[in-house]
């Protein structure tokens, strides 16, 4: 009886085993075949687009072509795009990462009236999805003058409540009270102690904070749509969508497919560059504030 | 006169990625540099996503010293008319000139977003224009909302060989169409005619457009006839839906990869497309290169031989610009200028409205690579001759052909009645029109 319990524990484990990994493995392929497709893809043209078969190669690689002509394409307008984006998703990272830690610092250490409140309240906008708020921002940025300009995307893109709530867990379990307590009574400012012990305590949760915002921004689409109309401010996701949208202009119309489909491979490259770099903070990051 | 196709001009301009990078450095420096500017210099911005525009900006730039112009290319389609809208929201943020597709221009014209350049020496032009797209841009008490550009008049392109084989040589009317369909269908099993893109808000419209039908007419500022399921548009649901029934056309959505990958293996042999159509499909095409062939759409009898439109643009001044003047001088020079108007349909080819153009010789006769080296655009010209003047877009166009693209396209891929699918946007049109506070009557 025994024996068979054990039997019947393995085979049930192996069971499990096999359908977590079949998931798994099916999860990876449905991640990985738009990147695949993607790859192949850029190194056709635009006729090879659709006269080969889209999960290989064509008989000649056109990737270089591909890339020096989205480059030089309405005066090499995509550099622009690139460089745009890494400066809103730099701030925008950064910026969010920095007003997150130290909101979540306070509402972790300090006690102060109405911090269940306040801390309520940030959570619940968590709920509210961004692209609601695209069209009362700008308005709002209009009347400021401050549309069609970088800051547009900048500022609404440091505004990150997730992050608050992710810094106040990861600064509750990584930063003990008596350390803070320690350090105020050997004489430590305020100022010292949040950066000098803080910061560096919480690292691994600021690095996955800012991750997380790099890639929201990098992604985002709906608010710079709205926001911007000179191309000089674009960001990728916007320009390459005008251009695959050029399509179906009908008046002047153009099928630059290859372009787009090449744009967006580079597009995607940064990111991935990101996480391949800071994947080891970004894991611990992850892990420890998923404990609470 | 050949006409250069779109990729050997991106060749001709193609510099080295190093190269290009160098020039935007000296260009950046150019414009950090103080510049002379004459006291007496405006300077006004223009929206437009035609490609390589700035080359007739910089015409109109050499002969006009004192008018200084941005150029912006605020995409097209849905961001650019959101962009716009928001910017009249706004209050600022709005260009000076702008390019609107022509079925979006009584909705731009409703909230009042175009100036009427009649007076500013658009009304003494009216002549020089295709008649029917002067009478999109204008009223009856004479105000002129814009400057046309350009129009999609709509022909059949097709697969010379594919039809010869078929034995087809004219299609005079839909009724012979549909026994082309068929015995195109018996020489090639594997392939269709053409394909019934009710995916496509302005392809079918073009179509009603053809037959007659009249589904929007603006009776006051508030007060609009809704008639999307008319009698001419129901003839032209039945007839199709009666097509696709017997397996006669494809029944896939355009502008997907399937869609492409067909037209150039011949799998759909044909498209009912506009003037601008040729140009765009040499972009996609390999395979079938050189085959290409046009001819006039069929007509719903002898009696009635009007074409469709899909597509066009006209070129605007928006209201309460501060520079009005020049706004307008530099619209009617893009619209009118012999010169920049030839350079539109050599370089950037858009279809011309221009009379002077059209009954050209040059135009006429031009040849393409993608007709094996003949040439089409009469059967073009000829089909915008006969575009019916007085089919009025609504005031929400957008929202028009979402509607129909749902309703139409979804029953031409689901199999179902394209007429019921008519009635279905009908009442949600006039659902829509009554929540914007018009009154809706029959």
């Amino acid at each position: 009886m025994t024996i068979g319990m054990t039997r019947g524990r393995s085979g049930h484990f192996v069971k499990e085993k096999t359908i977590a990994y079949a998931v798994l493995g099916l999860f990876l392929i449905y991640t990985l075949l738009p990147l695949y497709y993607l790859v192949i893809s850029s190194t056709k043209t635009n006729t090879q687009l659709f006269s080969t078969f889209g999960l290989w190669f064509a008989d000649d690689l056109n990737l270089v072509r591909n890339i020096e002509a989205l480059f030089e394409r309405q005066n090499g307008v995509f550099g622009r795009w690139l460089a745009n984006s890494a400066l809103y998703s730099v701030a925008g990272g950064v910026g969010a990462a920095a007003v997150a830690t130290a909101a979540g610092y306070a509402l972790s250490k300090f006690n102060f009236r109405g911090r269940n409140l306040t801390f309520a309240i940030i959570l619940g906008t968590v709920m509210v999805p961004n692209t609601a708020l695209v069209i009362p921002l700008f308005l709002l940025f209009a009347n400021f003058g401050l549309t069609d300009t970088i800051w547009a995307i900048i500022l609404p893109s440091t505004v990150f409540p997730l992050g608050v709530y992710l810094m106040k867990i990861y600064i509750d379990q990584a930063v003990p009270d008596e350390l803070i307590d320690a350090a105020r009574i050997d004489g430590a400012s305020e100022v010292s102690i949040f950066f000098g012990i803080v910061v560096r305590l919480a690292m691994p949760g600021i690095v996955t904070v800012m991750l997380l915002a790099f890639t929201s921004t990098w992604n985002n689409y709906f608010l710079p749509l709205v926001m911007v109309t000179d191309p000089r401010l674009m960001p990728v996701t916007v320009g390459l969508a005008q251009w695959n949208e050029l399509a179906s202009a009908g008046s002047g119309g153009q099928a630059l497919f290859s372009l787009v489909i090449t744009g967006a491979l580079i597009g995607v490259l940064p990111v991935v560059a990101m996480f391949l770099l800071l994947q080891r903070f970004w894991q611990g990051g992850l892990a420890s504030g998923a404990v609470k | 006169m050949k006409i250069v196709d779109g990729l050997s001009i991106l060749a001709a301009q193609r510099r080295s990625v190093l190269g290009l990078l160098g020039g935007g450095v000296v260009a950046a420096a150019a414009a950090a540099m103080p510049q002379s500017v004459a006291a007496d210099q405006v300077e006004i911005t223009m929206w437009s996503w035609v490609p390589n525009l700035q080359m007739q900006i910089d015409l109109f730039m050499e002969r006009n010293p004192d008018i200084k112009v941005e150029l912006v290319n605020a995409g097209q389609g849905g961001a650019q008319h959101m962009q716009f809208r928001n910017a009249l929201r706004a209050g600022r943020g709005a260009p000076d000139v702008i390019q609107i597709p022509l079925e979006m221009q009584a909705t731009f014209q409703l909230i009042g977003g175009l100036e009427d350049i009649g007076p500013l020496g658009a009304s003494e032009l009216q002549g020089d224009f295709v008649d029917w797209v002067w009478g999109q841009v204008s009223n009856e008490d004479g105000a002129v909302f814009g400057i046309p550009w350009d129009s999609g008049p709509m022909a059949i392109v097709y697969r010379g060989d594919l039809f010869d084989e078929a034995g087809i040589t004219e299609i005079p009317t839909w009724e012979d169409f549909r026994e082309a369909a068929a015995q195109f269908r018996e020489t090639h099993p594997d392939k269709y005619i053409t394909s019934a893109t009710f995916s496509s808000g302005g392809w079918s419209t073009g179509l009603f457009w053809q037959a007659g039908s009249r589904p929007f007419e603006v009776i006051d500022q508030t007060t609009i006839r809704i008639g999307v399921n008319d009698d001419a548009a129901r003839e032209v649901a039945q007839f199709w839906t009666e097509l696709l029934e017997a397996d006669l056309v494809d029944p896939q959505p355009a502008w997907n990869n399937d869609f492409y990958t067909s037209l150039d293996r011949g799998l759909i042999s044909s498209w009912i497309i506009a003037g601008w159509g040729p140009v765009f499909m040499e972009g996609f095409t390999s395979e079938s290169a050189g085959q290409w062939r046009a001819m006039p759409m069929p007509t719903w009898g002898e009696d009635n031989p009007a074409a469709g439109n899909w597509g066009g643009s006209s070129i605007a001044v928006v209201a309460g610009t501060p520079e009005a003047e020049a706004a307008a001088r530099l619209a009617i020079f893009l619209g009118h200028d012999q010169e920049a108007a030839t350079m539109f349909y050599e370089r950037q080819f858009l279809f011309p409205v221009l009379n002077s153009i059209l009954e050209s010789d040059t135009f006429v006769n031009a040849t393409m690579d993608f007709y094996g080296g003949q040439g089409f655009n009469h059967v073009f010209a000829e089909a915008s001759n006969t575009i019916d003047r007085d089919f009025q877009f609504s005031p929400f166009q957008d929202f028009v052909y979402e509607t129909l693209e749902s309703e139409l396209g979804g029953a031409a891929a689901n199999g179902t009645s394209l007429v019921d699918a008519l009635d279905r946007a009908q009442a949600t049109l006039a659902a829509f029109a009554r929540e914007q506070g018009f009154t809706v009557v029959d």
